[in-house]
């Protein structure tokens, strides 16, 4: 079943398998994907072998030989490619009838500079003088300068965002970058990483060197080590200046991106990387490996200079595939609760004795055949990780906030191409008391863009609201509101990462809770009671700040929140199955417990057995315990402020009991 | 731009009705590897528990009803994510159970899948 897919445009969901060659590595060991011709030069869909990993060698000898390597050549493949359109052309020197994009302008918006005491003419004098680059076609619009940036120069203009300016600050964004095409963007990457004296071609050339020089074929492994004793890329210039060695690796990326047109090519072709000994504090730099090879399977950071998990953050939901990641020779290994942390990262528990030896023991990690170093680390992605944070702290200042101010969420979270609409589902039983009440839907009724009711193509255009002021005119009128943030039980929340743009990760959340309106139709002004589900997609802008990318609404009647309430003791409805709470599922509960309490596993895990695996009692008695002062300072994670719980309102997530099931 | 509200809508009718037939194995072409289901308080990650969870649902007959439905685009992907609320006749039992389910729909291949599938019944 991998290789099927639906086909919503009405045809049948078949299976797709394609023809195709095999990677080719010539003679020098060069990395050459411009394999024989791929049949009908499908794309990577069909053949992906993901599920479980319980294929076991079999499953993988089978994906290697279906698996096909489509051309990467200018010709092939590439007139249905779809999305990966402008991967794979390789840019060899200019391309005749297109604008290189060095020539591309990109939009900077300037503001900020009313408030100080210079004027318009000033502030770009002053930003062109600091950031040394010339600001193209500056117009004044209102309080914003509105300027053109070639794009290579646009990260270094950026980077006077916040600069102080005869006493304010200026603020400066960009945010037609976002929708640059790929290959714009990569060609901006590489030529920012060109050293002094070489243009973009050099750069390009020397990086496929370099890569072609540490790829083993045998292997499929990618040795990235000690890149800065690397003979080619010293003989390049590429570590001269210290910006150019933070930028070279996202070159050398781009490079190797440039081999690729599908994922399955970069799953057949590497599998393991090894950024050892290459004094990496943090892996911001690299951040762009796992966007070229997300699917892979080992990867070493032996003998780095990583000092905390805080370093590794940026790497959090990479790497869905990992199977082994080599921390071993970085300081964070000597840390303490090191070993806790690792789990409450999500590391398999069976081997987390084995983690616990190669903390105390270094001399024990086990070797691969080349000597390199195999640990039994297996990252597993989870649920609830740490974009959780972000998507409660969103709700709870979006909640909080609604009420009174709508147009400073508007300002702080919504920008051009946010998306919001709302539906109203009069058909929604209402509890008991609300059966004889009128619902006055008609401040809503214009505005539902219910997609079942709303057929005429205006309606569903006009409903759809995008960016802050279409969508302050929506909300100005609908009635005002009031959310009761303190009562825990009437909230449900779900959040997901969510991978918005290749590599950008997001968090898709959705909400289910109740309000109260002053509703004024008909008469007198009444308070009405409703429930709601509200769905937000958050994605970073530019900047990587929080911005909603969609919000959808839907309002209905009252109806209570005994759905999501949880269950008192074993509330089991019958059914075979019941309510056996397995172990994937505590050990799950065990891990959300730990990231919303801060408390170490073992006392978790007592805590959720004690309350019978139920996520919302085992909160409760959290809770309880800590206002009696039953839970001492060592019960925590190292880090821990045990002074406010993490989870500013009530959650009914994953793992605990209840549910129709 | 492709016609997202076209998409979410034969999406969702595809959905239930596979769901509400005689194979719900059939709706397991729409998850992906890394795809991830939430059914009310429990979660699912992979396609194997995935199917595994859609194959032992202990209900002999589903009736899915369609309250709203809507739907925006996400991002430059192409993704769409749809916002679903209505009605779920189990078993033929004559007091429906209202649902909730948000999709995040990925483009692939001229196909979509779904990444993302939440779902929780609103009103018990």
């Amino acid at each position: 079943m991998n290789s099927t897919a639906l086909r919503p445009q009405g045809s049948h969901g078949g299976i797709t398998k394609r023809a195709g060659g095999r990677a080719r590595v010539d003679r020098d060991g060069d990395l050459d994907m411009d394999g024989p011709s791929g049949g009908r030069g499908g794309r990577g869909r069909g053949n992906r072998n993901r599920g479980g990993g319980g294929g076991g060698a079999g499953a993988r000898g089978g994906r290697s030989g279906a698996g096909s390597i489509i051309p990467t050549g200018p010709a092939a493949g590439r007139a249905d490619l779809g999305q990966n359109k402008n991967r794979g052309i390789p840019a060899r020197g200019p391309r005749n009838g297109t604008v290189s994009v060095s020539e591309t302008l990109v939009e900077v918006r300037i503001t900020g500079w009313k408030d100080s005491k210079g004027s318009a003419e000033e502030a770009i004098a002053f930003l062109e003088r600091k950031s040394r680059i010339k600001l193209r076609k500056t117009l004044k619009q209102g309080d914003t300068i509105i300027a053109q940036v070639p794009f290579p120069k646009i990260h270094s203009i950026l980077e006077w965002n916040d600069a102080q300016f005869a006493s304010s600050k200026l603020r400066l964004a960009a945010p037609s970058l976002g929708r640059l095409d790929v290959t714009e963007r990569s060609e901006a990457v590489i030529s920012r990483a060109n050293p002094a004296n070489k243009d973009t071609v050099d750069t390009i050339q020397a990086l496929e060197g370099v890569l072609a020089n540490r790829y083993n074929p045998g292997g499929k492994f990618l040795d990235l080590s000690r890149l800065g004793e690397d003979v080619l890329l010293r003989a390049n210039g590429f570590f001269q200046l210290s910006s150019t060695t933070s930028k070279m690796f996202p070159a050398l990326m781009q490079v190797a991106e440039k081999k690729f047109t599908t994922a399955q090519q970069k799953r057949d072709t590497v599998h393991s990387v090894s950024l050892a000994y290459n004094n990496l504090k943090d892996v911001r730099a690299v951040t762009s490996l796992s966007v070229t090879f997300p699917d892979l399977k080992n990867l070493s950071l032996e003998g780095n200079s990583i000092e905390d998990w805080k370093m590794l953050d940026n790497w959090r939901h990479r790497f869905r595939n990992l199977e082994q990641l080599v921390l071993s020779g970085n300081p964070v290994t000597s840390q303490q609760g090191y070993v806790e942390e690792a789990y409450r990262r999500g590391l398999d528990p069976a081997i987390k004795r084995k983690i616990a030896a190669e903390s105390a023991a270094p001399a024990t990690v086990p070797t691969g055949p080349d000597g390199r170093p195999i640990l039994p680390r297996r990252v597993q992605p989870r649920f609830i990780q740490d974009d959780y944070g972000v998507g409660m702290k969103f709700l709870s200042r979006f909640f909080e906030t609604y009420d009174a101010d709508r147009a400073s969420l508007l300002r702080e979270f919504y920008d051009a191409e946010s998306l919001f609409s709302l539906s109203v589902n009069t058909s929604a039983p209402r509890t008991q008391e609300q059966q004889n009440t009128r619902q006055f839907w008609d401040e809503y009724i214009p505005k539902s863009r219910n997609l079942k009711r709303v057929s005429h193509s205006k309606g569903r255009t006009d409903r759809l609201a995008m960016g802050p002021d279409e969508i302050a005119r929506l909300w100005g009128g609908l009635p005002a509101t009031k959310h009761d943030l303190a009562n825990n039980d009437a909230w449900s929340f779900d959040i997901w990462p969510v991978e918005v743009m290749s590599g950008v990760m997001g968090v898709l959340c959705t909400v289910h809770a109740e309000f109260q309106e002053l509703n004024k139709v008909d008469g007198p002004q009444k308070i009405v009671r409703r429930s709601f589900d509200r769905s937000f997609m958050l994605r970073p802008d530019v900047l990587g700040e929080v911005k909603v990318a969609n919000d959808m609404l839907v309002v209905r009647a009252y109806g209570g929140f005994d759905s999501w309430k949880p269950e008192d003791g074993s509330g089991s409805t019958g059914g075979g199955g019941g309510h056996e709470v397995g172990e994937a599922a505590k050990k799950s509960m065990c891990e959300q417990l730990m990231a919303q309490t801060g408390l170490r596993l073992d006392w978790a895990t007592m805590c959720l057995s004690e309350t019978g695996w139920n996520m919302d009692s085992a909160w409760k008695a959290f809770l309880e315990a800590k206002a009696n002062g039953a839970i001492p300072q060592d019960a925590y994670l190292p880090g821990t402020t045990t002074t406010t719980p993490t989870a500013a309102i009530g959650v009914n997530a994953a793992g605990g009991g209840g549910g129709i099931l | 731009m492709v016609d997202f509200v076209g998409v979410a809508t034969q999406f969702a009718t595809w959905y239930y009705k596979t769901l509400d037939g005689e194979d719900r194995s059939g709706l397991s072409v729409v998850y992906r590897g890394h795809s991830m289901m939430t059914f009310e308080t429990s979660q699912f990650q992979g396609l194997e528990p995935i199917k595994e969870k859609l194959g032992s649902l202990p209900f002999s007959k589903l009736q899915h009803c369609i309250d709203t439905l809507d739907a925006h685009p996400s991002g430059e992907s192409g993704s769409i994510i749809v916002l679903i609320t209505g009605k779920l006749l189990i078993d033929g039992d004559e007091h429906p159970q209202r649902y909730s389910q948000c999709f995040h729909l990925i483009p692939d291949g001229g196909t979509y899948y779904v990444l993302n599938d939440i779902f929780r019944l609103i009103y018990g």
